[in-house]
């Protein structure tokens, strides 16, 4: 059953007609989800009694690190998949991962320096976990420059999905960087354990706003995708008809 | 309200944080939408001619 569905979900016309139902509803969580993570991370926790208001920054640093990583490992999956399977859709999926995850790893360097500056007195140290994690951004601009740079698309999709596969040993580096060598940035939060170490108070907003940049994420890639699809189609009778209809 | 503008003289980092990433995220998911009318507009374009 659910092989099958995914064997229909490859064609791009039916994920062209199926994902755009889910835009209205996931649209709609994403921003009940964003306005309430904001808010509470914003005025209602409460300020850490070391590191006081600074550590408000968290509440977008944090998740847009998370998505930085959880983006790229989808994107190795999906190069993964048109490496071996040549599917159209996985090919779309690499494309655009790239480019979403770049903004992601983007975001969270520049919300980490602006931590970093109050915190450690400077915007920048060549730390193992920062050092790692501006490699991840380059490696979703390699992926971006290779569909930039190729003009056969099927081409570009089986060299990014090359080095999107063997870029993703950089996730256990970044994720273990603060355990493997001496680091300035803090250890990993312990969330699954018998005592978090975060508090409630705290950790409630974050796992929204992780919530809401999750939801994100999947709206902008179907909107992304939806747009590649389309442009790559363009000359299908089933896009030629969508164009009539639209008008 | 004084408090949430001084956030103990970190204020200016902590907006900054916020402000830069509500930026990206919207103007992000607008281009992103904006270009799907382009796309259908270059289609059709190039089925007139």
């Amino acid at each position: 059953m659910m092989w099958k569905f995914l064997h229909r979900l490859s064609s791009l016309k039916y994920f062209y007609e199926w994902s755009g139902k889910w835009i209205p509803w996931l649209t709609g969580l994403t921003i009940v989800l964003m306005v309430a993570g904001f808010y509470w991370g914003l005025f209602i926790a409460p300020a850490d009694y070391q590191q006081g208001e600074t550590y408000r920054i968290i509440f977008v640093h944090v998740p847009a690190a998370w998505m930085s990583m959880f983006v790229y490992v989808i994107m190795a999956i999906a190069g993964f998949t048109a490496l071996i399977w040549r599917t159209k859709v996985s090919e779309i999926v690499v494309s655009e991962c790239a480019v979403i995850g770049a903004m992601f790893t983007a975001l969270a360097l520049i919300t980490g320096m602006l931590w970093g500056k109050p915190t450690w007195g400077t915007y920048w140290q060549w730390d193992a976990r920062l050092t790692s994690e501006l490699i991840l951004l380059f490696l979703y601009l390699g992926v971006v420059a290779i569909h930039s740079a190729i003009e056969d698309s099927r081409t570009a999709s089986r060299l990014s999905g090359i080095l999107a596969v063997i870029g993703v040993i950089n996730i256990p580096i970044i994720h273990f960087s603060v355990t493997w060598w001496n680091s300035l940035h803090q250890p990993n939060m312990q969330l699954v354990s018998a005592s978090p170490s975060v508090h409630p108070s705290m950790l409630y907003p974050l796992l929204v706003m992780a919530a809401a940049f999750q939801a994100y994420f999947i709206v902008l890639l179907i909107i992304r995708m939806r747009n590649q699809i389309l442009y790559r189609e363009r000359r299908t009778n089933w896009v030629k008809q969508l164009l009539v209809e639209v008008n | 309200m004084q408090e949430i503008t001084y956030l103990e003289g970190r204020a200016l980092f902590v907006w900054g944080a916020y402000g830069i990433t509500v930026v990206v995220l919207v103007l992000s998911i607008v281009f992103t939408s904006l270009r799907k009318n382009k796309i259908l507009k270059e289609i059709k374009q190039a089925l007139e001619q």
